[in-house]
């Protein structure tokens, strides 16, 4: 099942706009994780940790799980498919890894935020690397699939090219 | 398959293997089990 032009556009704007949204909040989060590591301000660099929690649950989850619906709906809902062409499956399984260790990675942000909040904790203990290096991590997968969106590189899976073969013969579509 | 997906999934299993290799250094202490023991910060539980 297709949609026409004006929906298309719709899911295209919504994906868009969601997709953006989520590599700006990761951004936030590596601007707070170098915050976290170069502040001298004990509050400052324990306010850092305990934001990245909140940011977590209630920016980059729902971003992501927009991306990831918006995504899957595009291409459902399009001659392209979800999985006909190569870069469309890799930019699903791009976006599908990202959310799905955004997901595990909450817990992480939950005990940095819990060792944050404790004022006996040391501040050596308080600044982590690892926020930073992740939402590194996150933004070059997401330029990836931005790339991959952008330019479409050729190629279709057995299962596109079994359809299209479908499709020429005038059989199932 | 065209070239570049071959390249892609190269690149990808350079990545894994990369992120192995520096879990494996670190001592296998990567993920959020390294801040967490029980459920309570290990920085917490040394207090």
């Amino acid at each position: 099942m297709t949609v026409g032009p004006s929906v298309r556009k719709l899911l295209l704007t919504a994906h868009i706009t969601v997709t953006v949204g989520w590599m700006g909040a990761i951004g936030c989060v590596l601007g707070l994780a170098v915050l976290g590591l170069a502040a001298e301000d004990a509050g400052t660099v324990r306010g850092a940790y305990l934001a990245m929690e909140p940011l977590a649950w209630w920016v980059l989850m729902p971003l992501a799980l927009a991306s990831l619906l918006t995504g899957i709906l595009q291409s459902l809902l399009t001659t392209w498919g979800l999985l006909r062409h190569y870069w469309v499956v890799l930019k699903l399984l791009i976006t599908l890894f990202a959310t799905v260790v955004l997901l595990m990675y909450t817990r992480t942000f939950a005990a940095m935020a819990e060792v944050a909040a404790d004022p006996a904790s040391d501040l050596g203990a308080v600044r982590n690397p690892s926020p930073g290096l992740h939402a590194v991590l996150a933004l070059l997968l997401l330029l990836a699939a931005t790339v991959l969106a952008v330019y479409k590189p050729k190629g279709l899976t057995g299962y596109g090219r079994l359809r299209r073969g479908n499709i020429r013969k005038g059989g199932m579509v | 398959m065209p070239r570049w997906v071959k390249v892609a999934i190269v690149v990808a299993l350079l990545v894994v293997a990369a992120a192995v290799a520096v879990m494996l250094l670190s001592g296998g202490e990567h993920g959020p089990g390294r801040h967490m023991s029980l459920g309570v910060p290990t920085t917490v539980l040394s207090r």
